[in-house]
């Protein structure tokens, strides 16, 4: 039995490793990428070029990143707060159908200000996002209860419930499952005649203040102790219940938020399944940028080129857009297997095999 | 008195881990067969990490191993068991839901010819085929050739630790092992069941097995070695036979210095009850009795010391103590507060410290920093305004680093990459810095280089003079004795005998710990337990 490849176990993650990690990981799934572009005829360094170069070429393109970038980077941090607690958030897609119907219902229903109505809404929103944070982690706290199973569900709830309201409460005359737009008075301001709305701004809100919890802040402190040991936690002053509930409620809040931001900022009403799965996507971003809010909205303004650069592509050739879907796939994949990296080393081999089956035998 | 090939050798073994550790510094190493061959060091002497080279757990940088002679490439612990090498670590590879004779066939290569896959195997495992019943046959005649005292369909999470580690020597004896390598073996186990340990380990060796020994306790290396390897920062100082060497030289070796085995108390005046317990009863994690009425006192400045054959209480005990358990019944008051259901959280704010048994998981957040883990239990004190001051946190961490000795390249580094003393005197450090009113301390001294545990109980019947009162757990007879002012003796979660350090006498001791109340039959010592 000859080892051609030995895997070993690492003693510990080469620092290249663990800070070049995502790059590695983006680039590997751009080169396996371009094998189903190759097989429909399409030359990869052009497609390539044309997303990632070619569409930033354009400011209107830039704007559209940015507007791209904000569900992406708070669905993103909605997984990463309470990720940092050791808790998962699948919620995030559920919670961005929520916060969306949420403000919507405050928009379409209440005539006030534009001043009071945007915060309003915002402030049902976030207190949605709230309730469905604090449910999974008073379950997982108090009778440990799995949290991935009870936010799944609220996914899968929330996502029908959108189906009923698009055809129910809200829905618009004329019988297409689409609810009321919002009223010029409850969108979001934009900047002179582009799309970049004033949600843009929570991306530097949020990103420095999410840095600011973890690497300044007691209870990102205590956040990061819970996650990292929660055994010895238990018999310290941090409560594990306040920061299970904490981080949860903060991330459901912040999901919710994206999704009346979504709204109010850039459609002005819901559909069913408007969302292309950007609570999913947040998975691999908040991994990608586990190190740091700044990394994190760095991979997010990625992802957003991958959606816009995408789109411009799909329309200025024969392109179909599901090889923005191949891409993120792939990056989840390669993701997983750097995990593997980091802890395995592999090498070729073909001597070393020989040569213990000789001293076996002995 | 040995043949003249070694077992083993291994020469110039060189290991320096990233961050520059030099762990193994052209380490020689050489065992004779059939002999029990102990391996002696503090830690981070560099003991484990040899063997971990050997079991292909580790890769070498340099150097050359030979086994039966020949040069051999280890690359994996697989690699290592196809050569006949077994190795027992200290945190058992066991599945909690399957039996003893499962967990063993699992683990083993067993009678199948050519190596069976692991898929092959589990197969098997499952199946009731002839194949397995000849399994187990083979299983059954090796516990009866080595006279281990086992009950094979018993599901191994219901066992004690001691039985635990017999299934893991049982497995490697069913992959025909020739060379059996225990991690520090008695570091859980309990007096009687070290001697079990040592009874199994001396048939082996009758039997042809070549064992090496890793340990840091001068009694079982004089106990029961032929020869001994001792190691210091990374060296090997010198291979001496055990016949020629008495424990003070030993010591010495280990350490380069000579240690004092002997603790001297200072008599402390002790204060006012810091803690006071009454009738507490408490369930196992199971959700059988555990604490059958539990009544003792604590004073400041006093030492008690809770003796017993482990499995009696005390885990639970300590756990009550810190408001991880909650008792079923009864009363714990802190400084005359009641905290009989408090919270941790409660306790530690009372002013209580723990010094938890397990010091990886209870103790530290092993992937945080030092300066992290060192804040965990006052971490508000560097906090205003919701900013938690991590500057003023490191001068902490760096002060506790001087005060209390740890070997520790900076606050940033780590936990996890502490040497287990140096890990544990962080969390001396760290609870005892707040000025405890109470300190429930378990095994404080276990697994630890002889050096720390000095250091460490040093500081610890220090802290009695500041008027903090010591609740100490401990599976080593001799540091309850010998530190506490008062010993109390549990048995099956009563409390059934309490004296002074010094009208304390081992063998009576030694008796209530196995026997309980019925030790008094023969009118040997007063009772105290409920009617105290």
């Amino acid at each position: 039995m000859t080892d051609l490849i030995r895997v070993r176990r690492r003693d510990e993650v080469p620092s290249w490793l663990g800070y070049g990690a995502p790059v590695i990981t983006i680039v590997a799934a751009l080169v396996v990428g371009a094998i189903p572009l190759v097989l429909i005829e399409a030359n990869p360094i052009t497609v390539y070029g044309e997303m990632f170069v070619g569409s930033l070429m354009d400011g209107g393109t830039i704007i559209n990143l940015l507007v791209r970038a904000v569900p992406l980077f708070l669905a993103a941090l909605a997984v990463y707060i309470p990720l940092k607690a050791g808790l998962w958030n699948i919620a995030v897609e559920g919670q961005l159908y929520l916060g969306a119907i949420a403000g919507t219902w405050v928009g379409v229903t209440w005539d006030a200000p534009i001043y009071i109505i945007i915060p309003a809404m915002a402030v049902v929103a976030i207190l949605v996002g709230a309730i469905t944070g604090w449910v999974p982690a008073y379950l997982r706290s108090k009778y440990d209860i799995n949290e991935i199973i009870i936010t799944l569900m609220i996914t899968f709830a929330a996502i029908e419930f959108n189906n009923y309201v698009v055809r129910g409460p809200l829905q618009a005359a004329g019988g297409v499952p689409v609810t009321k737009s919002l009223p010029p008075s409850a969108q979001l301001p934009t900047l002179g005649d582009t799309n970049l709305h004033l949600g843009v701004l929570l991306l530097v809100v949020l990103a420095v203040a999410v840095y600011y919890l973890f690497k300044h802040s007691s209870l990102g402190y205590e956040i990061s102790m819970v996650g990292e040991g929660p055994m010895a936690v238990e018999a310290s002053p941090i409560s594990k219940h306040r920061v299970f509930i904490l981080t949860m409620v903060l991330g459901g809040a912040i999901a919710c938020l994206a999704g009346i931001v979504q709204i109010a900022g850039v459609r002005t009403n819901i559909v069913p399944h408007w969302s292309p799965q950007y609570g999913f996507i947040a998975i691999p971003i908040a991994l990608l940028g586990m190190k740091s809010a700044f990394r994190m909205l760095g991979a997010s303004l990625f992802f957003a080129l991958l959606f816009v650069g995408g789109n411009s592509v799909t329309v200025t050739s024969s392109i179909p857009f599901s090889i923005v879907n191949i891409l993120i796939a792939l990056i989840f994949l390669f993701l997983i297997t750097a995990e593997f990296f980091k802890r395995f080393s592999v090498s070729l081999d073909p001597g070393i095999g020989g040569r213990r089956e000789v001293s076996a035998n002995e | 008195m040995h043949e003249s090939a070694p077992m083993l050798e291994m020469s110039n073994i060189v290991k320096t881990f990233p961050g520059g550790v030099t762990a193994n510094d052209h380490v020689n190493f050489s065992v004779a067969p059939g002999e029990i061959h102990a391996l002696l060091g503090e830690n981070g002497a560099g003991k484990s990490t040899l063997m971990k080279i050997l079991f292909g757990v580790y890769s070498k940088d340099a150097g050359e191993i030979k086994l039966r002679g020949s040069p051999v490439d280890i690359d994996s612990p697989k690699a290592a068991m196809d050569l006949g090498l077994g190795m027992v670590h200290q945190h058992f590879r066991l599945v909690g839901r399957l039996s003893v004779a499962e967990n063993i066939r699992l683990g083993g290569a067993g009678p199948l010819p050519d190596g069976p896959s692991t898929m092959a195997r589990l197969r098997n495992l499952l199946s009731a085929t002839d194949a397995a019943s000849k399994e187990r046959r083979e299983i059954e005649r090796l516990v009866e050739d080595y006279g281990i005292d086992i009950d094979l369909d018993a599901r191994v999470w219901e066992l004690d630790v001691g039985v635990q580690q017999r299934v893991e020597i049982l497995k490697s004896l069913y992959n025909d092992v020739d060379l059996l390598i225990l991690d520090e073996p008695t570091a859980t186990l309990p007096d009687q069941e070290k001697e079990q340990l040592f009874e199994t380990l001396r048939s082996l060796r009758e039997d042809g097995t070549t064992i090496i020994l890793i340990t840091h306790k001068l009694t079982e290396v004089t106990e029961i070695a032929d020869r001994t390897t001792v190691l210091r920062d990374g060296n090997v100082v010198d291979t001496i036979p055990v016949a020629e060497a008495d424990r003070d030289r030993l010591a010495e070796m280990m350490v380069g210095r000579e240690v004092l085995f002997d603790i001297h108390r200072e008599d402390v005046e002790p204060g006012d009850v810091r803690l006071e317990v009454d009738g507490v009863t408490a369930l196992d994690d199971r959700g059988y009795q555990a604490l059958d009425g539990v009544d003792f006192s604590v004073r400041g400045g006093e030492i008690v010391g809770l003796a017993g054959v482990s499995g009696n209480g005390q885990e639970q005990l300590a756990e009550c103590l810190v408001g991880l358990r909650e008792p079923t019944g009864g009363r714990i008051e802190v400084d005359g507060v009641d905290l009989t259901d408090a919270s941790p959280q409660r306790f530690a704010k009372s002013g209580v410290s723990y010094i938890p048994a397990d010091r990886y998981e209870r103790g530290v957040a092993p992937e945080m920093s030092l300066t992290h883990n060192a804040i965990l239990k006052n971490h508000r004190e560097f906090t205003s305004g919701g900013r938690l001051d991590y500057a003023s946190a490191r001068e902490f961490t760096q002060g506790l680093i001087d005060e209390y000795d740890i070997m520790a390249q900076s606050p940033d580094m780590s936990a996890n990459k502490l040497s287990g003393g140096n890990l544990q005197k962080l969390i001396v450090g760290r609870e005892l810095s707040r000025q405890p009113d109470v300190l429930v301390a378990q095994h404080p001294t276990r697994g630890v280089d002889v050096g720390s545990m000095e250091y460490i109980r040093e500081v610890i019947l220090q802290q009695t003079h500041d008027g903090t009162g010591v609740f100490l757990v401990s599976d080593d007879l001799d540091e309850v004795m010998q530190m506490s002012d008062r010993i109390i003796v549990i048995y099956e979660g009563r409390i059934v005998h309490t004296t002074t350090r010094e009208a304390a006498d081992r063998a009576t001791i030694g008796r209530y710990m196995m026997e309980g109340e019925h030790a008094d039959d023969d009118g040997a010592a007063v009772q105290v337990g409920d009617a105290a």
